[in-house]
This record gives structure tokens, C-alpha cells and sequence, in this order.
């Protein structure tokens, strides 16, 4: 099991778009992927439930991802969280 | 031809532009209601098959509509709700396969994301929840084999409507929808980017009688957020105006981003007004360079219990990320007056506005909330450049008051942390004003509350219809006493912002700058139209002719008509709007 400790830093958070994209990455991998933020989970793997946490620009979460191919999982989603702000300059 | 312009509802600008026609009344039906609430599948495979008929139908359409789309923005959008769609059809399909029919799983699913994702705590993603009920019913009326949702028998409308979704403002705009007007509504909802994507003039009403505008004639401002009666002869008549103006909200619009600087070569910042980080967000798409006034009151207001030190910072913080560079200026909690707060304690006052409001409040009874907030933005300065300022000031002894407490709670936070904090005072009541040489010590800047301050000066209840003839911020008192806080400003080298409703207006910024103010805040969405404006004046120009007059002028009407003269010749194309008003 990997643990990923990161802050959001693009400007909007995980809001539809960034979620949609982070899902586009998780969803590639046969790992279980859980979002914490406080005492709230979601499946990495479904927007409904990462937009129900409301991870907001700076807010602070755990991935937590765990099966077989979490090394490589945990490096991509660790990529994708640096490369979300630049996703800023459009909204949605 | 004498039109009768007359203004029928106010309410709040999302999306410039200015348009005429006549008003369409669009009732969406709540499909949800429809639906039972706990039927049973007969057969799960039938059930499952239905949901994919209707997900790959839909999805057929949403993609059909991305590709046709326009602009990159639309896209984006379009492509998240299809993400939202896959999810949604996920899981009623899980919940099929525990023997729910689809129809009241799709309820179920929609309405209990719904509500998580507006309730998630974020402003921001909450405002997506519209999404998901957005896809939601789409899903529903494909599953009960009901085409689209409206049917529009007219082209060339100004929509007016409960609430909208994403994907009706999409697909009307096919239709020519002219303009939009909602009562519920957020101005960073995915509709409001739309609205702004697209060029659709927007305003959201709250309290707009439907009834009364059906198929009436009417005019949507959306600069001002006002909507208008006309009758259909001035459509006609109006037509070319509207064409003007269109062009020239384009050119605005265009150079919202950069400095303003005025033909002299005077750089004036020009910032935003706002409430909330959604206004803050607005305040950074319209190209403003900071916030100049950031009231706290709808903070406290519509909740049990006050926020906290620490929520109050993190919104400092988070507004100071949004706005990147600039400063965020955070007025105190300006309480009282016609601003009630439930759990804030006032005696009935005979006469509120010049009871106990602003820091007499503070001061005299809620000291402990004036702490918190002068904690919360020394706090918040450690993350980018802060200024705090109180309302509502009489004395020196209450400025001095005030200073006391920030240079303590300074000097405690200050330990080993670097902050970018800078104090200041609203300038509204005339005793500080003509007391403003002897304040420059304990401030960094002033800020000129142009709504107060000529209610004050002249007497005239800003509510009261029967003195409006009085309340004229262009009055010769109201400019005299700006000038004299604005020079004993400089003398004292205190930075002069105004943060009234003046600063938009085209025919006072000219006298604002001949006075030499630095900053200017406005409404968000006047940001642009301020800085279009700022670049043609010359500031030395009207200088030299206001201030030579300021001494002699006797009416209101004496300065309105040189500062007319003088932008009607240096920006006549400004004057399109204002010329409908004038029909009147």
C-alpha cells in the first residue's frame, strides 16, 4: 500500500474538470484508490465522489492506493496533482 | 418618439451586454417529481439494457453537441458532464443489479449527489452540483422517451427563468436567445461561464415576478443589472444603440487585462468590490488588479453563530491566492445601520444610520469581533499584501483605538514571521473628513466611501425617494470634501482609494482623477469599463479645468455639465448607454 500526502495547488481545486482528468489517470490502473481529506473518503475512481469531498485550492488530502500496480500508479497520480495547474488558465 | 424607460426589477450583473426584445418565460418542468421513488426491477437485464439504450443516446448527443461547440471552454465542460454521466450510470447500475427499476435509482443517485456536492464545503465545487442534476435529468427524460426538455416556439428572446441548467443554455443558444435572466443562480456556476463564453448578456434577479414580464417588451442591462419595460416601438428605435454598444463592450472586454494608466502617464489601480470568493474569482476573470473593498457582512449573516478567527483567515488566505499579485483590503464587520445580524444585538434605533453601526459597534460592544478579524488578516498577511480597514469612523480617539489593538496583535504575530499589513480608515462621516490632516500617522491609506459619505454630507437618506433630488454624489459639498481629504492625504502621504459607487460612474471618474486619487474599486463587472475609460483621460487635463472651477461652482449641474463636455469629447462612444437612460 502507497500512502500520497499532497496539497492542491491549481486554483479551483478538484472541481469537474481537474476531477474528470484525475479519473481519465486513476481509472487506467487495477489499484483501489481511496481520497481522504478529515474524516471523509471517496473512491479515487469516481467523480461523483471526488466532487463530494470538495477538495479545494490548498486543502490537503491522502491517496491512499493499494493492489498490484501501485508504484507506478502512485507516480502518475503524483505527476498529475504537479501538473494540474497548469490546467488553470481555461475554467469548467 | 419619447420612450418611457423605466426600470422594473435590480438585481446582479453576471455577464455583460446590453439587449433588447421581448421576454420568454421558460417553465421546466421538475421531471424528478414524476418519478416513484422505490420501484422494483421486474427483470434486471430489461432494466440494464434500458440504461444503456438511454447512457449511449445521451452520450451520443453530448458529444455531437462538444464537437459542435465553439469554444474551448464549452468543451471542457461538456467533456466533465460526460464524465458525470459514465459515473452516475455506474452506479444506478450497481444499484439495478440490487433490484431498484432504473428510473427511481436515477433519482435516488442525482438528488443524493445533489446534495453532497453542494454541500461539500466549497464554494466553488459546490456550484458544480448543478452538473450532476444537469446530467441527472437528461439521463431521466432519454430513460422515459422524452425528447428535449423545451421547446421554444420563438426566436430572438430574452429568457427568464426559475433556474437554468448548463445544457439548456447550451442548446438554446441555437435559438438566439438575446439575454438571460434567472432568480437562482451563482456567478461562477458553469451557466454564468457559459453566459460570458458565449456573449449572452446575464443577470440574476432574486426577486423578479415572472409573471409580470410574459411576452412584455423589455431591456436587459447588463452592465448595471437592471431590467427595463420598454414598448415595441422603442425596439426599433433602440436597434442601432444596441449594435454600438455591442462593439464597444468588445474592445472593453479585450483590454480588461493590464495597467491603467491614463494618458498623462498616472498609473490608477483599480480593483473590485466584493462579498465572498466568488465574487473575488469575478473580480480576477474581469481583470481587476486586487480587492479594494471586502465586506465581511454576508460572512455573518444567515448563520447561528458568528465564523470563527480561523475561517475567517483562511478566506483572507484563499482570496489573496486568487487574486495572486494584487492586495486584498478587508473591511471590518460593518454591522448596524440597515445591515441586521441575528445574533448580533442591537437596540431599536430611531434612526439607524446615525445609531450605533460600523466601529461604534466594535468598539462599544463587540470588541472581541474586531480582535478576531484584526488576528484573521495580520494572519492572512504573512501569505501576500493585506490591508485592514474600519468603517464608519467619527474621531481620531476611535482610529487611535483601533491602531492600538493592531499594533499589539502586530507585534505578537509579527515575531519571527514577515507580514505585508497595511491600516486604513473608510472615509465617510464629514467629522473625520475635516479632521483628515491630523490622521496620517496612524495610516497607510484612506478610503473614500462615496455612498455614505454623500448621504452624510448632504443629509439625504439614500433610500428615501422623496430626497434623491438631494443625494447627488456630484453635488459641489461632496466634491469639495473629497478634496480636501485627498489633499490632506497626499500632504501626509496617505494613499487615497474610493471604493463607492462613484468610481464607475463616467461622468464622475473624470473628477475623481482630476483630484488625484490612487485607486479606484467597483463592482467586478465595471472593472473593464473603468480601465477603458481611465486610458483616454488625461488627469492633468481635468485637472487644470475642474479644479480652477471647484471653488465656483455652485450646483450639481455646473459640474456635471464641464465633466460631460470634457468626456463626451475624449470618449463620446461611453455615452451609448447613458443616452437610453436619458430617453426617459
Amino acid at each position: 500500500m502507497r500512502v500520497l500526502h499532497v496539497k492542491l495547488l491549481n486554483k479551483s481545486g478538484l472541481h469537474a474538470r481537474p476531477a474528470s482528468v484525475f479519473i481519465q489517470t486513476t481509472k487506467r490502473h487495477s489499484s483501489r484508490i481511496i481520497i481522504r481529506k478529515g474524516n471523509r473518503e471517496a473512491d479515487g475512481k469516481n467523480v461523483l465522489q471526488i466532487l463530494s469531498l470538495g477538495i479545494d485550492m490548498g486543502d490537503e488530502v491522502d491517496i491512499i492506493i493499494d493492489g498490484e500496480d501501485e508504484d507506478v500508479t502512485a507516480r502518475e497520480v503524483e505527476d498529475l496533482i504537479k501538473s494540474l495547474p497548469a490546467l488553470d488558465e481555461s475554467h469548467g | 418618439m419619447k420612450a418611457m424607460v423605466k426600470v422594473l426589477f435590480k438585481g446582479k450583473p453576471v455577464s455583460q451586454g446590453f439587449a433588447i426584445g421581448k421576454a420568454f418565460i421558460l417553465r421546466r418542468s421538475d421531471i424528478f417529481r414524476e418519478v416513484d421513488d422505490n420501484c422494483r426491477a421486474i427483470e434486471v437485464e430489461k432494466e440494464l439494457e434500458k440504461l444503456w439504450r438511454a447512457l449511449s443516446k445521451l452520450r451520443e448527443k453530448m458529444l455531437k453537441l462538444r464537437d459542435s461547440a465553439t469554444h474551448n471552454q464549452l468543451r471542457d465542460i461538456i467533456n466533465a458532464q460526460v464524465t458525470i454521466l459514465e459515473a452516475i450510470a455506474g452506479e444506478v447500475e450497481k444499484e439495478i443489479r440490487e433490484g431498484l427499476c432504473a428510473e427511481s435509482s436515477l433519482r435516488r443517485i442525482t438528488l443524493k449527489y445533489y446534495n453532497q456536492i453542494s454541500s461539500s464545503g466549497s464554494e466553488l465545487i459546490g456550484m458544480r452540483a448543478d452538473d450532476v442534476l444537469d446530467v441527472g435529468t437528461q439521463l431521466m427524460s432519454e430513460l422515459r422517451g422524452k425528447g428535449s426538455l423545451y421547446t421554444a416556439s420563438e426566436r430572438n428572446f430574452i429568457l427568464v427563468t426559475e433556474d437554468i441548467l448548463p445544457s439548456d443554455l447550451i442548446s438554446l443558444k441555437p435559438l438566439n436567445a438575446l439575454g438571460l435572466i434567472t432568480r437562482h443562480g451563482g456567478v461562477n456556476s458553469h451557466v454564468s461561464i457559459i453566459a460570458r463564453t458565449l456573449n449572452i448578456p446575464y443577470i440574476i434577479v432574486p426577486d423578479i415576478e415572472l409573471s409580470m414580464l410574459n411576452n412584455s417588451f423589455i431591456a436587459l442591462d447588463g452592465y448595471r443589472g437592471f431590467i427595463l419595460s420598454l414598448s415595441e416601438s422603442d425596439i426599433e428605435g433602440l436597434a442601432p444603440t444596441v449594435n454600438k454598444l455591442e462593439k464597444l463592450k468588445e474592445s472593453i472586454m479585450r483590454n480588461r487585462l493590464g495597467e491603467a494608466i491614463t494618458v498623462d502617464g498616472k498609473k490608477i489601480g483599480v480593483l473590485g468590490n466584493v462579498g465572498d470568493l466568488e465574487d473575488v474569482r469575478l473580480v480576477k476573470e474581469y481583470g481587476g488588479e486586487g480587492i479594494g473593498l471586502f465586506r465581511l457582512e454576508f460572512l455573518y449573516m444567515n448563520r447561528a453563530k458568528r465564523p470563527s478567527e480561523e475561517e475567517l483567515f483562511k478566506i483572507f488566505v484563499k482570496a489573496l491566492q486568487i487574486t495572486e499579485k494584487g492586495e486584498v483590503v478587508i473591511r471590518a464587520l460593518d454591522a448596524g445601520g440597515d445591515k441586521p445580524i441575528s445574533y448580533i444585538t442591537n437596540p431599536r434605533e430611531g434612526n439607524p444610520f446615525l445609531g450605533v453601526r460600523g466601529i461604534r459597534l466594535l468598539l462599544k460592544d463587540y470588541p472581541d469581533i474586531l480582535l478576531e478579524e484584526v488576528r484573521a488578516a495580520l494572519r492572512a498577511s504573512m501569505y501576500g499584501k493585506v490591508g485592514f480597514m474600519i468603517p464608519m469612523v467619527s474621531t481620531i480617539k476611535e482610529v487611535e483605538e483601533v491602531k492600538k489593538i493592531v499594533n499589539e496583535v502586530e507585534e505578537e504575530i509579527g515575531k519571527g514571521a514577515k507580514l505585508n499589513f497595511e491600516f486604513g480608515i473608510m472615509v465617510e462621516v464629514p467629522s473625520i473628513a475635516i479632521v483628515s490632516d491630523r490622521i496620517g500617522k496612524y495610516l497607510d491609506f484612506v478610503s473614500i466611501g462615496t455612498n455614505d459619505l454623500t448621504q452624510y454630507v448632504m443629509a439625504a437618506d439614500r433610500d428615501n425617494e422623496r430626497v434623491q433630488y438631494l443625494y447627488d454624489e456630484l453635488n459641489p459639498a461632496v466634491i469639495r470634501i473629497i478634496d480636501v481629504i485627498a489633499r490632506n492625504s497626499k500632504k501626509e502621504n496617505v494613499r487615497v482609494d474610493v471604493c463607492g459607487e462613484m468610481a464607475s460612474n463616467e461622468i464622475a471618474l473624470p473628477i475623481l482623477l482630476s483630484l488625484g486619487i490612487d485607486n479606484v474599486s467597483v463592482n467586478p463587472t465595471s472593472i473593464p469599463k473603468v480601465k477603458y475609460l481611465i486610458r483616454k483621460i488625461n488627469a492633468g487635463e481635468i485637472s487644470t479645468i475642474i479644479k480652477e472651477l471647484i471653488i465656483k461652482f455652485e450646483r450639481e449641474e455646473e459640474i456635471k455639465e464641464a465633466s460631460l463636455s470634457y468626456i463626451s469629447r475624449v470618449v463620446p462612444e461611453i455615452y451609448e448607454l447613458n443616452r437610453i437612460y436619458e430617453r426617459s
